[in-house]
């Protein structure tokens, strides 16, 4: 094989901005042609196609004069990849290029070297009868191994001179270290003879019957980079060598399989804070999670018991949203918080708004989290399949990935739990008789296909299931109505259609509609009774337009079509929120409700994304909502501007009105109040972004909300059991720091501090007083970093400061002589707060790497030094002693995983 | 929902414990039951119809010799509250008990039930205090720090009792009555003896010593405990009819038991095994000459019966 050496530079080239049509303010022609020329006519693409307007002004495409070739990303070749990065570029009337994009990422960086190439491009500029006018083109930059014929060995004299030998040693340069498994490749002048060897353990490799001559010597060690010398061969003798490699700073590669770039669109938010994926699994006591990543970001509060609650900005956990692919999840973790339900391998990014956000997302006062799926491996990847294989203490996991012919690719991802392997031996026996140990599952499988460059399908079908169930005898604790058996399950199946098309160069339609049951279930004996089956519809199109490059608008609809089945017995439903502790079960009436219905809950949104300026930018929007339970619309404008003060600084500031329907008890007839209307609030933020050098990045961001309309209980339960008799005020600071994953970089971190206050007020009118929200947390302080070492160690650290949440004291109790049981008397709602919480998490991984594949073992520890937080009180019968509950304990978590 | 997650910590909290004492625990003077009777009634009803007068007598209980108590009481109709604390409705009280100077005698309220009375239940509201006297301006709504009942020394305790009034008939009841109890599948019947803090190895009680095994005792009612009673329930309301099941309190003056509740439901007529653990040596001090261990079993039947029982074992080092 004639490994070679310079990249390749084949390319095909896509005109899609050049056809007929009026010249508009920015210069940029208007309509769309789209011709696909072959990669050979790269030089002359232009000369095809000319006449393809038969009608209107002669167009006539770019053609490519200064070709440029890209670097060749040396540990890329040196896996001997191969890709394909398909770019945007925009070519001014003198052809040189103004701006080049990713369209589509191959990583490896790969992508950074194309972008660098194609932005010194030099076109033949696209003309309009002649005259010379910018265009937009997509440009396809092939890498590629040369690959030539084989050429035929020379014939043999006919008395050749005797062979050398070539032999050596490779040795880590800072400790002289042998290293071994280093490719060695040994080739003639002209590249015709190549051979390949190994180092052994010793750091040794022998190279037999060598021609006399003179030869390349290329070594490659994949953390130490690779090293060409050039060497002699002497007949009949042996040519002895020592290689010194100096550690190199190379990208990363653990968990950046396929593409790497994320490509930040033109904002529609005040803030937006992305987890890039090369960071997603590498975050310290997240276990891999990428999902668990998103309590590291600033403005998010921790979750009691790493319940996995999103608690965004002071608002409550029902507040805020996650959404797959833009449609809603169902269920974010498995068990509250233990994993989330997606492979985090398989996701592209997460992007977390904290407030301001973007209209496409309505029904919420909170904030929204958004993850993004990759796309599977593809046919331009160089490699028939990918699959990563993993098993932990907790759950193990499997994926795998391949193309499906040259536009379709696929992924399967399956996880199950191991606890219920290991559940027996946690609990003591004593304790609960276990009937079925904690089980869980999640699926995914993706598909994508694009038939043409043009459409984009997608097919998610995805799921997950949790169960959990134990037999409490008799009765447990002092509480004598927790008894009989505790069933927890739920369950989820969906599907997913995603369809993409670039109508137009200007013009883009996103069409999502995904559907599945959802079963919840929960039981306690005959206490507490709770079954439903959602069979959740839910639907968005949105339509995306440039009329030119200082606009875009934006249109689309979404709606939420559930049908629903639902029986409680039990409580009655309280105030979620603020009501205190509830005191023993026994101790409350039941109700019962058993109902079905259809929520259908429709919403249109219209943006305007106005760049009024070079560097200023403007959004205004408009969303109205519908709920058919409550019967009332919401309307909802919101505005966002941003200016680039300097290259690097960025100022923005955004103002919006949010609306949430009640919660479904609340609004339920029985147990509800049908009459409630939306719970609105209204967000104000100002911060600024400053890019201090190449991946390192500082924001501050300032905010207020202001709650209205807050859904509130009607003291003692009573009908109409639920008012909008409630208001509230959150307001803080942000500050972020992060240094992104970056080619060359061995490490990465974020850092996020943030000072809020939330506060609530129930009805107002009663004179009642301003209390902390139950999660209120007033100093957040997260820092992780993750460091990568020689030999393929990474090890990392997460550190969490945060104030402990409020508390409610119970001052006293009144014995119910009805059910021997102690009602709690509270005092002033959470008056009192829980200590610091402090915690700092470990991860340490080694990887090895093998001609085909991976191996890698890690060790993810929670709370390495178990400090014992609180997180609670507990009381004893009469509330009269009382104890801290503390949080999670040390958990080691270690695990192993295969990679192909 | 809230609820199931609340459980669940309830649940789970419940197993981390230790170091707090247990509802069985009868370590301080403690309000154990209120006995409801029908004044002049045969039929030894718990649940008065309107017109009639009820008699609440509260029991109480003490881990040695029995204290004087006094006491507030106040009879109302509830207001309507689905949790929390149980407050009055608007309007004058039904009946009003207090007893400022401390007496053996056990805290009583007699409440005529008005003839036009139309609530489902009556609410008895008030304060004990045992060994002190009792204040008088407790208000649980306003309590901003540590309520307290006594005046000073004492243990005190508010309660509460949601009584059902048998409106139509239909919600008559009597009380159940704690059957055999068995230790170590041997009858149990030794009373408390009247000194409790007096030598117990000359008694006729069972005898355990320090650090003993585990044994098993078991409860069982008498007959005719468990009564069928009309329910409304489900959505929309159906009739129905259930029958009781017996919520059993348990309260031990030393050494452990393995619950505080037991129940008799289902098919049974008595509880499952309870074990109970005597105390090792160190956790209590034991005379040669014995200790009295008192066992209390409070029996309900969750709609205002209840019938209250008492066993003495002794503890020998």
């Amino acid at each position: 094989m004639r490994r070679r050496i310079s990249p390749f530079g084949a390319f095909t080239l896509w005109l899609l901005a050049s056809s007929v049509g009026a010249q508009r303010d920015d210069g940029f022609p208007d309509g769309v042609t789209d011709d696909r020329h072959d990669a050979d006519d790269r030089h002359d693409a232009a000369a095809d196609d000319r006449d393809a307007a038969a009608a209107g002004p002669r167009i006539t495409p770019p053609a490519l004069r200064e070709f440029v070739e890209a670097d060749y990303p040396p540990q890329a070749e040196a896996q001997e990849r191969a890709a394909t990065v398909e770019l945007e570029l925009t070519i001014g009337a003198d052809g040189r290029v103004t701006d080049a994009r990713i369209v589509r990422p191959a990583g490896h960086g790969f992508d950074e070297a194309a972008l660098d190439a194609a932005r010194r491009f030099v076109f033949e500029p696209a003309r309009r009868d002649g005259e010379p006018v910018p265009v937009r083109i997509r440009y396809r930059y092939v890498f590629e191994l040369r690959r030539p014929d084989p050429e035929p060995m020379p014939e043999p004299q006919e008395q050749p001179p005797p062979p050398g030998r070539l032999e050596g040693r490779v040795l880590a340069m800072d400790d002289g270290r042998p290293l071994s498994r280093v490719e060695v490749v040994v080739a003639n002048e002209d590249e015709s003879f190549a051979r390949r060897v190994i180092t052994g353990e010793d750091g040794t490799f022998r190279v037999d019957e060598l021609p006399p001559g003179t030869y390349t010597v290329r070594v490659d060690a994949e953390e130490y980079g690779s090293v060409t010398q050039t060497e002699t061969v002497a007949p009949d003798e042996v040519t002895a060598v020592t290689y010194r490699l100096r550690i190199l700073e190379e990208e990363d590669d653990a968990n950046a399989f396929g593409a790497v770039a994320v490509i930040d669109p033109p904002p529609r938010e005040v803030v937006r804070r992305t987890i890039a994926r090369e960071a997603l699994t590498r975050i310290p006591g997240t276990r891999g999670d990428a999902l668990r990543a998103i309590e590291l970001m600033p403005g998010v509060a921790r979750p009691p018991f790493g319940s996995g609650s999103l608690i965004i900005r002071g608002s409550a956990p029902g507040d805020s949203e996650a959404l797959l692919e833009g449609v809603p999840i169902p269920l974010l973790y498995h068990f509250g918080g233990l994993t989330s339900v997606i492979n985090s391998r398989l996701l592209e990014r997460i992007d977390f708004f904290p407030g301001n956000f973007s209209s496409r997302y309505g029904r919420r006062t909170g904030g929204i989290v958004e993850v993004g799926t990759r796309d599977p491996l593809s046919i331009y990847e160089d490699r028939a399949v990918h699959g990563v294989l993993e098993f932990g203490v907790i759950d193990t996991s499997l994926l795998l990935e391949f193309p499906l012919g040259e536009h379709a690719s696929q992924a399967l991802a399956l996880r199950r739990s191991l606890i219920d392997v290991v559940f027996t031996k946690i609990v003591p026996e004593d304790t609960f008789n276990v009937v079925a140990a904690p089980v869980y599952y999640d699926y995914q499988a993706f598909t994508t296909w694009r038939p043409t460059d043009r459409d984009r399908f997608r097919l998610l079908v995805y799921g997950a299931s949790d169960r959990f169930k134990v037999l409490i005898p008799d009765s447990f604790g002092e509480d004598p109505a927790v008894r009989g058996n505790v069933d927890l399950r739920t369950r989820f199946n969906n599907i997913q259609i995603a369809y993409d098309r670039q109508v137009d160069p200007r013009t883009e339609l996103d069409l999502d509609l995904e559907g599945g049951p959802i079963y919840l279930r929960f039981g306690l004996g005959d206490q507490i009774g709770f079954n439903a089956r959602f069979n959740q519809l839910y639907g968005r199109a949105e339509l995306r337009h440039r009329p030119n490059d200082r606009v875009r608008l934006i249109a689309g609809a979404d709606i939420f079509l559930i049908p629903f089945n639902l029986e409680y017995q039990g409580p009655p439903p309280r105030q979620g929120e603020g009501s205190g502790p509830d005191g023993p079960l026994a101790s409350h009436d039941r109700v019962f409700v058993d109902t079905r219905g259809v929520t259908i809950r429709p919403g249109f949104y219209v943006e305007s994304d106005l760049r009024l300026h070079e560097r200023w930018q403007v959004l205004l929007a408009l969303r109205t909502d519908y709920a058919r339970e409550i019967d009332r619309f919401a309307f909802n404008p919101r505005f966002l501007t941003t200016f680039d003060a300097t290259e690097s600084l960025k100022l923005k500031l955004g103002v919006g009105l949010y609306s949430q329907p009640p919660d479904f008890q609340e609004s339920a007839e029985t147990i509800g109040n049908p009459d409630l209307d939306w719970i609105h609030s209204a967000h104000f933020g100002a911060g600024f972004d400053w890019t201090v050098a190449e991946g390192v990045r500082v924001g501050v961001d300032g905010f207020y909300k202001r709650l209205w309309d807050r859904v509130v209980g009607v003291p003692g339960g009573q009908p109409p059991f639920f008012t909008n008799e409630g208001i509230g005020r959150i307001y803080g600071a942000e500050l972020s720091a992060r240094i992104d994953p970056l080619r060359g970089r061995r490490y990465f971190g974020y850092l996020s501090y943030t000072l809020s206050r939330s506060e609530r007020r129930d009805h107002p009118d009663q004179d009642t007083e301003w209390r902390l929200f139950d999660f209120d947390q007033t100093h957040i302080f997260t820092a992780a970093f993750v460091y990568k070492l020689p030999r393929g160690w990474e090890v990392g650290g997460t550190l969490r400061l945060v104030s402990g949440n409020p508390r409610t004291p119970i001052v006293g109790s009144v014995y119910d002589a009805v059910n021997d049981v102690y009602v709690p008397i509270n005092g002033r709602i959470n008056s009192r707060r829980n200590p610091l919480f402090n915690r700092l998490d470990l991860r340490v991984e080694k990887k090895w790497t093998f001609e085909r594949w991976k191996l890698a073992f890690f060790l993810d520890i929670q709370n390495v030094y178990n400090q014992q937080n609180q997180e609670g009180l507990i009381y004893n019968y009469d509330y009269s002693q009382s104890t801290p509950i503390t949080g999670l304990p040390l958990i080691p978590a270690i695990g192993l995983r295969g990679e192909l | 929902m809230k609820g199931p997650l609340v459980v669940l910590l309830a649940v789970a909290a419940g197993a981390c414990s230790d170091s707090l004492d247990p509802a069985y625990r009868l370590n301080k003077p403690r309000v154990i039951a209120a006995e409801a009777s029908i004044v002049g009634d045969l039929e030894n009803r718990t649940n008065p119809r309107p017109g009639e007068t009820v008699r609440v007598r509260w029991r109480l209980a003490f881990p040695a010799a029995p204290l004087p108590a006094s006491y507030v009481l106040l009879a109302c109709a509830p207001a309507p509250t689905a949790f929390g604390v149980p407050l009055c409705a608007d309007g004058e009280p039904l009946a009003l008990a207090a007893e400022l100077n401390p007496s053996s005698d056990a805290p009583t309220l007699a409440i005529e039930v008005p003839g036009d009375y139309d609530r489902s239940a009556i609410l008895v509201l008030g304060g004990i205090c045992m060994g002190g006297v009792v204040r008088t301006d407790v208000d649980p709504r306003d309590a901003e720090d540590t309520v307290n009942v006594c005046e000073g020394e004492g243990t005190g305790q508010l309660v509460s009792l949601l009584h059902p009034v048998d409106l139509d008939g239909t919600q008559t009841n009597h009380p159940p009555g704690v059957g055999e109890i068995t230790l170590d599948a041997e009858p149990w019947t030794a009373p408390v003896p009247d000194d409790p803090t007096a030598p117990c190895a000359d008694l006729d009680l069972p005898t355990f010593a320090l650090g003993g095994d585990d044994v098993a005792l078991r409860i069982a009612m008498t007959e005719g405990s468990r009564e069928a009673y009309a329910t409304l329930e489900g959505d929309p309301p159906q009739p129905g009819m259930r029958v009781e099941s017996l919520q059993n309190s348990l309260l031990i003056t030393a050494g452990e038991l393995d619950r505080s509740f037991s129940f008799i439901e289902g098919d049974a007529t008595s509880t499952g095994e309870i074990l109970y653990t005597p105390p090792s040596v160190g956790d209590v001090e034991v005379p040669a000459e014995g200790l009295v261990v008192k066992l209390i079993v409070v029996m309900r039947d969750l709609r205002g019966g209840v019938d209250v029982a008492s066993r003495a074992l002794c503890l020998v080092p």
